[in-house]
């Protein structure tokens, strides 16, 4: 066995599917195996023209709205097989992703400016385009960053819609901050160009960003961008690479933007809150007390890695629509009297 | 009530051991929850208690901060003992605080109570603590399979003198009457919704009526709630545990109902006081807020840095 196999089954635990897994060849796969459409939108903001890249399934239903924010560096479809998993259990719900500006397939006139400000405007024009009058029920997801970007929109959205749930993937305003510099290492320390995709998807395995293959297959490759490189100027040295489509060290000066006064932020959202974390060391001060006071619901994913979306998508749906199904509003006098499950 | 053959000496050894926060053998706990069990399972799901007592909320495995409680509240079986849950998951010390309190039970069952909380179940140990500490402690999960084969047994609620009605969590939207619970058929895991889920999750809240628990389980219950409950079934008070309350105790709902808390600075970082609940023998109650125990030895507070990303 070698080191990689070693880790890969330290990871898995011994988990009889890792043979399967190994014997893949991480080919990337397309969006429209977890999506009905895509769909390009723009939108006219006189401060920055954007054309956003979006995902979606269930368009025509009345359901519940499912609204996706990932993270930093990632894309829309870091969410895919999460996506597609909720759509499949949840017949009349839309679903929605996107990828964020200078993200994935997003077109602005304005890449790197990722202030939490310009985020959640982007956000909320997006919103409001497709879904300006509308009295469904609407559950907002972010990752990471996207965590901090839902908060905040939703903060700005409670009073205008009435049925709203946030649910936020593995983000904590003090540990976040706590782990800048870790993180700046980690963008240090990881290769800045690829040959191949299916080597980018592996190393995405390989690193433990992504432990689930599947996940990683689709969630990689709008990550990274394809360009022509010289190795010493002439024609015939020509060689294509793919490097990273988004620069996250460029975003260095807006990182304490995102995170600051997130703790009392989403506590302080008047709609239900889903709070998921890979592990409960992670939970700050105010996040403590706020859930041992019964503020929000905590979930916890101890087997996971950061991209909670991609490494166990399957738990992580049910979690989700639970979430959504519980905070519709309450009949009560279906619940009186009713017995105990057996 | 007698309980065959339990040996008073071993048991008195177990709790002095205990004392020392030093664990006993995986075998010792064995015997233990067979005892245990013997006695808990003739207790009713509105276990019947005479004052004097004193009443305390959560303790989550800080075993340092118990020692204290005991301290401040006087020796068992000195003074008698109502738990209302929470004894494990989150703090270092749930192997040995939960042993002790099941000792100090099965030693002197009429002069201590414990009641089940959220917490003491399969599935919430396994995440937040306790199961993990078994296998450190242990080197394998059969501590943690006896302990939570016996929280089945633990009873929900608990009534002091007719009076005061004590519970980890809160009311439930299915229940209207102390003999409804009565009838509940507690021994399983708890259940993810329903009555006897809802004892162990609802908080009071400051709207009416009943609303969705921002916890995920459970209901919230207004002052309308509460009073018509106490007014229904002849009570003065609803002492319950379960949330965090900065100075330890805190009233609520025009005094329907009190929260207790009894882990000082929760989870080591959270700053809050804990109390109990002193009732004396005219029910007569009167609160103690105590402040950490002074720790010796303890692991240091260093939470490795996540491997975050953005």
């Amino acid at each position: 066995m070698n080191l990689y196999e070693k880790i890969l089954k330290q990871k898995f635990n011994g988990d009889s599917n890792i043979p399967n897994t190994l014997k893949q060849n991480f080919q990337p796969s397309s969006w429209k195996g977890y999506f009905e459409e895509q769909r390009t939108i723009e939108i006219d903001d006189p401060d920055s023209k954007i054309s956003f890249k979006v995902y979606l399934s269930g368009v025509e239903n009345n359901g519940t709205i499912y609204y996706f924010h990932h993270g930093a560096g990632l894309s829309a479809l870091s969410f895919g097989v999460l996506a597609k998993y909720i759509y499949e259990k949840d017949k009349t719900s839309t679903i929605l992703c996107f990828d964020g500006r200078g993200h994935g397939l997003t077109e602005s006139s304005d890449d790197e400016n990722l202030s939490l400000e310009r985020l959640v405007l982007d956000a909320k024009n997006l919103f409001l385009k497709l879904f300006e009058n509308t009295k469904r029920q609407i559950i907002f997801v972010g990752h990471s960053m996207g965590g901090a970007v839902v908060v905040n929109l939703s903060l700005e959205l409670q009073q205008t819609y009435k049925s709203i749930g946030v649910a936020v993937i593995d983000v904590v305003e003090e540990t976040a901050i706590q782990s800048f510099f870790h993180i700046e290492s980690t963008l240090l320390l990881r290769p800045d160009r690829f040959d191949s995709l299916p080597s980018a998807i592996k190393y995405s395995v390989k690193s433990g960003a992504t432990s689930n293959v599947e996940s990683a297959c689709v969630s990689v490759p709008p990550t990274l961008v394809l360009v022509k490189s010289d190795v010493d100027g002439s024609v015939e040295t020509q060689k294509e690479k793919y490097v990273w489509r988004t620069d996250v060290m460029k975003s260095r000066k807006y990182w304490i933007g995102w995170y600051t006064d997130l703790s009392k932020r989403f506590l302080s959202l008047k709609t239900s809150k889903l709070l998921v974390l890979a592990g409960t060391g992670r939970l700050d001060k105010e996040l403590m007390i706020g859930q041992m006071q019964g503020k929000f619901q905590l979930k916890l994913f101890p087997g996971c890695g950061h991209n909670i979306q991609e490494d166990n998508p399957s738990d992580l749906s049910e979690c989700i629509i639970e979430f959504a199904i519980r905070n519709r509003p309450l009949d009560i006098n279906s619940i009186r009297h009713q017995k105990d499950p057996k | 009530m007698e309980v065959a053959q339990v040996d008073f000496g071993l048991l008195d050894e177990w709790i002095s051991q205990l004392f020392e926060c030093k664990q006993i053998s995986e075998a010792n706990v064995k015997k233990l929850c067979e005892k245990a069990k013997e006695v808990l399972m003739l207790e009713s799901n509105v276990q019947p208690v005479k004052c004097p007592v004193t009443v305390c909320g959560d303790i989550h495995g800080q075993f340092h901060d118990l020692a204290e409680l005991f301290k401040i509240g006087g020796n068992s079986p000195d003074t008698n003992y109502l738990f209302m849950g929470d004894y494990v998951d989150r703090g270092y010390y749930s192997v040995e605080t939960v042993t002790l309190l099941v000792a100090m039970k099965v030693r002197y069952p009429e002069r201590i109570t414990i009641l089940r909380g959220n917490h003491e179940s399969r599935q919430i140990t396994q995440v937040y603590g306790f199961y993990d500490e078994c296998l450190r402690k242990y080197g394998n999960a059969e501590v943690w399979k006896q302990f939570t084969d016996l929280f089945d047994y633990f009873p929900l609620t608990a009534l002091i003198e007719d009076q005061i009605f004590c519970l980890h969590g809160g009311l439930s939207p299915s229940i209207d009457t102390l003999d409804h619970i009565r009838s509940l058929d507690r021994v399983q895991e708890v259940p993810h919704e329903g009555p006897m889920c809802d004892l162990l999750w609802s908080d009071p809240d400051d709207r009416c009526g009943w609303g969705i628990s921002p916890r995920g389980a459970g209901y919230t219950f207004g002052q309308d709630i509460s009073e018509s409950f106490n007014h229904k079934n002849g009570l003065s008070l609803i002492a319950r545990a379960h949330q965090l309350v900065m100075e330890g105790y805190n009233w609520c709902q025009d005094k329907n109902v009190v929260t207790i808390f009894s882990a000082p600075n929760y989870c080591y970082r959270c700053g809050n006081q804990a109390a109990i609940m002193e009732i004396d023998e005219n029910m007569k109650y009167t609160f103690l807020q105590f402040d950490p125990a002074p720790r010796r030895g303890e692991p240091h507070v260093s939470r490795r840095t996540p491997d975050y990303f953005l």
